[in-house]
């Protein structure tokens, strides 16, 4: 069974695209469009692998991830954001919650693509 | 200073001058004069002590040779009345006598004739002494002497009495014996042994060892300048240094040599007491008096000798000695030659110190009145405190600064500060009056004596009548004025200075947000339609025609430039927000070349550059932000590239002690030198000949590349030779060095 990422981003454009390369790409695709969403989704489709972007209405990616390391099952799920949030003060939140990437938008496919095995190989040595 | 105190200032400039120049004068006169007046003090009772030891020393030294004459007499007449003369006369006890008499006066040598006189006043022995020789005189050769005071006063004498005569010179023949010899004749009865009275016993004393006494001394006084006189008690002299004038009264025609005549006043005071110093115009007179009665009137050894003042005459002597007045005059006037000579010495050398001092002075107020000038003259705005805190004086520009505030308006006030009218009873009372820096600052300077700088007060005044608020700097200093601790405060207006600082705050947070929140915006759309076009131009949606291909590469080129553009921007503003975050890893610096010559080669193809990698295989780790750096690296490649039209791009990397050096170098254009410093500037791009209009970017890579090696610690530079090619350098330092970009 191939290795399922979960994207969540409130641009269904950038849903449509990032899905459609990570498929390409051989991966299990789910998307969300808030943070609540992706809690949804996490705990109905169980995903390796997070792609969670930052500014969503609803619940916010941050929000999402404190809901998420507070969450036994899923503290452990690898996290990369991909957002258009570049300030340091953002990188230095996600950091401290344990985020193994941090992905800019607009961003270069092959680098995510590269960081996304990294991420799945660290997993499986995990 | 006020016009009053100026005033005052020149009255006591003029009484400080005066003042300084004659106290110490009154002064240094009347400590010398005082010194030299106690030494003269000490010198004349030196004088007068040795004056009265000289007269002591004349007196005992007469009175002992006439002793010892007594004593003579005594033993004289003692043998005589033992001997057989008087009762058993014979041949024998008259030469037995005689021969005392000769080896007697020999012996004594002061003699100058031992004689017996009988009753009748015939002498009945004579021994002469002349030249150290005894002449017993023949018995046809003795003479009568009865008529002589010497006998007649002396043969009613009771047993035991001496008949002393005056001192006067030797008479022989009716004539005066040349060379004198001063003469005193002792007389005494003498007795057989029933006490029937038989002659009188006449000793001739040669008065010549008494006076030599005197003479002695006047010689031999070790200050030759006492002189000693001896005289009799009629005034004349027996002896004075003065030869002439001796034995005044045996001679007709010096009748007039004597003290009562010369010096009547002098003479009646010696006369009328018997000791005593007078001090007169010729000079220090000290004296005494020898009494021949009471010291040398009565036998030794004889008792019961009757009184005997009623028939033997009073005989005395006086002894003068003196200094004359020139020698007390002389010293007076070396003394005062000194007296003179220090004070003039001491007077130039305080009216030098003096003319120093009032120099001094005059450069003093020179500088006060500098000062003066100065605090008036300041563009900002000065107080002068009192150990009080009350404000002293103001420059005019504290008027300017506060409004129309005058010293003395509101006393203890500071400046009409609002607050001060907050509470009835004014400054430093209101309830934010503890706060107020101008005070603290004051209080510290005042009690502390620690200076304040730059302290920044916001405080309300009064102006025109309005209520302002102003943001003033002040710096507060203390100083000694009088002896006092007084606090000198200088104040200027920031406001203006604030408000700007405060809007340019504000504006820079509001530029910030503005480009965060606008690139935010540019991004997500850019991110959608990049990747769009992405998806196509790759072919991953299915093969493309070579027209489609050619306007999506377009499409995507241009996409790829906007992306950069919104990157480079927000990354400049990021550093110069100092919120760029550096994620250091030790690292090998060619594993970022080599990630670079991957994303650029195709570049390099495309363009037909040769691409050459030359890496140091020994470089050391360092620690460095990969991504970071990689930026750096793709933005020198990026730039070599575009300038470049044939030869090639290199990437080579070195290394130093503690550096490690990459440089990029190229064999474009080059760049003139003139054009060098403004490379590293924001928005400077350069127009090159044959890259004209051919370069797109923001102008800010090398901007930021210089920001992210300096963050490392780094440096960055670059050399050209114009024509043949550029190469720039960055280094890293092997040691962790990481700065935040200060904004």
């Amino acid at each position: 069974m191939s290795d399922r990422i979960l994207v969540v981003d409130d641009e269904p454009d950038i849903l449509r695209i990032v899905s459609y390369s990570l498929k390409k790409w051989g991966y299990d695709v789910i998307t969300a469009t808030n943070g609540q969403d992706g809690l949804d989704k996490i705990a109905a489709e169980k995903p390796n692998l997070i792609l969670l972007d930052a500014g969503m209405p609803v619940m916010t990616g941050f929000q999402m991830l404190e809901e998420l390391r507070s969450n036994r099952d899923w503290q452990n799920i690898p996290v990369i954001m991909l957002t258009a949030h570049s300030d340091s003060r953002d990188i230095d939140i996600a950091h401290s919650y344990g985020i193994l990437e941090y992905v800019t938008k607009p961003f270069d496919p092959m680098d995510l693509r590269e960081k996304i095995a990294n991420v799945m190989s660290h997993k499986v040595s995990k | 200073m006020t016009i009053n105190r100026e005033k005052k200032g020149r009255f006591k400039k003029l009484f400080v001058s005066v003042f300084l120049y004659a106290i110490p004068f009154v002064i240094v006169f009347f400590a010398i004069f005082a010194i030299v007046n106690a030494q003269e003090k000490i010198w004349k009772n030196n004088l007068n002590k040795e004056l009265q030891m000289h007269i002591h020393s004349e007196t005992t030294g007469i009175e002992n040779r006439l002793g010892r004459v007594v004593q003579d007499i005594s033993f004289l007449a003692d043998t005589i009345e033992a001997s057989e003369i008087f009762n058993n006369s014979s041949e024998r006890a008259y030469s037995n006598l005689t021969e005392l008499f000769a080896r007697f006066g020999y012996a004594r040598r002061v003699y100058a004739q031992l004689r017996i006189l009988d009753t009748g006043g015939r002498e009945t022995v004579r021994v002469d002494f002349k030249n150290g020789k005894a002449t017993i005189c023949p018995e046809n050769k003795l003479q009568d002497k009865s008529g002589r005071p010497y006998f007649t006063d002396s043969v009613v004498l009771d047993k035991g009495l001496i008949y002393i005569s005056k001192l006067n010179l030797n008479v022989e023949n009716e004539k005066i014996e040349i060379p004198y010899n001063p003469m005193i004749r002792f007389a005494t009865p003498v007795f057989d042994r029933s006490g029937t009275k038989k002659g009188v016993l006449v000793l001739n004393y040669m008065a010549s060892a008494l006076i030599a006494i005197v003479k002695d001394h006047s010689k031999s006084s070790f200050d030759t300048n006492i002189k000693s006189q001896f005289l009799n008690q009629d005034g004349y002299w027996l002896y004075t240094p003065e030869q002439e004038k001796c034995w005044g009264f045996m001679f007709d025609d010096k009748k007039n040599y004597s003290m009562p005549a010369e010096n009547p006043e002098l003479w009646k005071k010696i006369k009328n007491s018997q000791n005593g110093i007078i001090a007169n115009k010729q000079g220090l007179f000290a004296y005494n008096t020898v009494y021949q009665t009471e010291t040398a009137s009565r036998r030794l050894g004889v008792e019961n000798i009757p009184d005997a003042k009623a028939e033997i005459q009073e005989h005395y002597w006086k002894i003068v000695s003196y200094i004359p007045n020139d020698y007390i005059a002389a010293y007076e006037h070396k003394s005062n030659a000194i007296l003179f000579l220090l004070f003039g010495t001491i007077g130039v050398i305080i009216a030098l110190i003096e003319r120093k001092l009032i120099s001094a002075h005059k450069q003093l107020l020179q500088k006060q009145k500098n000062l003066e000038i100065i605090f008036n003259a300041s563009p900002v705005g000065m107080l002068l405190l009192n150990e009080k805190a009350e404000i002293t004086k103001i420059n005019g520009f504290v008027e300017k600064l506060v409004g129309n505030y005058h010293l003395g308006d509101q006393p203890g006030n500071l400046l009409g500060c609002i607050h001060s009218f907050e509470n009835p009873k004014g400054c430093g009372y209101s309830s934010s009056c503890p706060k107020c820096p101008i005070r603290n600052a004051i209080k510290t300077v005042l009690q502390k004596n620690e200076s304040v700088r730059c302290a920044e007060v916001l405080s309300t005044f009064l102006i025109d009548g309005e209520k302002t608020d102003l943001w003033l700097e002040v710096n507060a200093e203390q100083i000694i004025l009088d002896g006092k601790r007084c606090a000198v405060v200088a104040m200027n207006n920031i406001t203006d200075r604030k408000k700007a600082v405060e809007e340019m705050k504000e504006a820079v947070e509001m530029k910030s947000k503005f480009i965060s929140t606008a690139s935010h915006e540019l991004r997500t759309p850019l991110t959608s339609i990049k990747e769009g076009v992405n998806l196509v131009y790759s072919e991953t949606t299915g093969p493309l025609n070579d027209d489609q291909k050619e306007f999506l590469g377009i499409a995507k080129r241009n996409v790829d430039r906007l992306a950069r553009l919104i990157n480079d921007v927000l990354d400049y503003q990021k550093m110069s927000a100092g919120r760029m975050t550096f994620n250091l890893k030790s690292a090998s610096i060619n594993e970022a070349v080599k990630a670079v010559e991957e994303t650029m080669r195709p570049l390099t193809k495309e363009k037909g550059l040769d691409f050459i990698i030359e890496l140091d295989d020994a470089v050391p780790l360092v620690n460095f932000d990969k991504d970071k750096i990689i930026q750096v690296l793709t933005n020198l490649v990026n730039n070599a590239i575009k300038f470049t039209e044939t030869g090639s791009v290199k990437i080579s990397t070195s290394r130093t002690d503690d550096k490690v050096i990459t440089a990029v170098k190229d064999t474009g254009g080059g760049i003139k030198q003139e054009d060098i410093s403004k490379l590293f500037q924001e928005f400077s791009q350069l127009v090159t000949k044959d890259a004209e209009r051919k370069v797109g970017g923001t102008g800010l890579g090398l901007v930021i590349s210089k920001k992210i090696v300096e963050s490392h610690g780094g440096r960055i530079w670059v050399e050209s030779d114009y024509g043949k090619g550029t190469t720039f350098y960055f280094e890293l330092p092997m040691e962790k060095i990481l700065c935040q970009i200060e904004s």
